[in-house]
């Protein structure tokens, strides 16, 4: 089984679960560590650590950040030294309803980030001109 | 080259520093005065490869930042320097860096706060009775509050 950790500033991660399951239901998949106001990088990678260990005996983890070299991110990638795991980051709903969509087909977590990041990209658009576009 | 903002902010580049601080202080060099980091070869490359585009960023022990900084005196930059405690700066002072302005980032430098270490405090101490200023200020839009002497 593929499980998802979703880590942010504040409270995006567990409210992105919320948002999410409100469109796919609850896949019980997804896990969420946010880093509180004040709290130190170390408290958070151990936090996130500890979650990851766990997750991992029951399968491949993908880990989403929020965005590029925040304190989330900084972490995941320092774990990644020491534990196997996908890491995409630019949390958003394309990306996360992606990797649900398919995480029951037989493909790997690796497989599975690239066709949800190329899915999510073309799903990040300016709505208006790609309508007026679209008339043109 | 200028130093234009030198903090003390334990995360290091996170982000505030590259959604808010790099461009409110228009910096075109970020170096980073931390000895772990240098011998951390995936999380610097991680840092020099994506800060965001056309800022140099260098990973030095305290005295390279020294060396780096007399070596590009003339060149032009604008400075960021960052380390994860006091420490460092007050190495860079003794080094003859021209420091007038340290930033803490953290509100554990409050000097009600106990859990501060013993060196941090004595770094500020010294860098205060050397004429640097100190202060607290966590995000640009915050009031900076000037840090008075520790009493040990």
């Amino acid at each position: 089984m593929i499980s998802c950790i979703l880590i942010s500033h504040g409270p995006l991660a567990g409210a992105m679960i919320k948002s999410v399951e409100t469109v796919i239901g609850n896949k019980n998949r997804m896990y969420a560590v946010e880093l509180e106001v004040g709290e130190s990088a170390d408290n958070f990678v151990r936090k996130l650590e500890s979650v990851l260990r766990l997750f991992l005996q029951f399968g491949e983890v993908i880990v989403v950040s929020d965005f590029l070299l925040g304190t989330p991110f900084n972490a995941a990638v320092q774990l990644s030294e020491h534990y196997r795991f996908e890491h995409v980051t630019g949390m958003s709903a394309p990306i996360l309803l992606a990797i649900l969509k398919e995480c029951d087909e037989k493909i790997g977590a690796q497989e599975l980030c690239t066709r949800a990041l190329n899915e999510a990209v073309n799903q990040t658009m300016d709505v208006n001109r790609f309508i007026k576009e679209m008339i043109d | 080259m200028i130093i234009v903002l030198a903090r003390v902010d334990e995360r290091l580049i996170h982000g505030q520093i590259i959604n808010q601080w790099i461009s409110t202080v228009n910096a075109s060099h970020v170096l980073i005065a931390d000895e772990e980091l240098v011998k951390d070869k995936l999380m610097s490359n991680i840092y020099k490869m994506l800060v965001p585009l056309g800022l140099d960023v260098q990973i030095l022990s305290p005295i390279d930042v020294a060396l780096f900084l007399k070596e590009y005196d003339q060149e032009e930059g604008r400075v960021l320097l960052l380390a994860k405690t006091p420490q460092p700066f007050e190495r860079l002072v003794r080094l003859k860096v021209p420091l007038e302005h340290i930033m803490l980032a953290d509100k554990v430098y409050y000097p009600n706060k106990l859990v501060l270490p013993a060196e941090s405090k004595d770094s500020i101490n010294w860098l205060i009775a050397n004429g640097v200023r100190v202060e607290i200020q966590n995000f640009p839009i915050d009031e900076p509050q000037p840090v008075p002497p520790y009493k040990l």
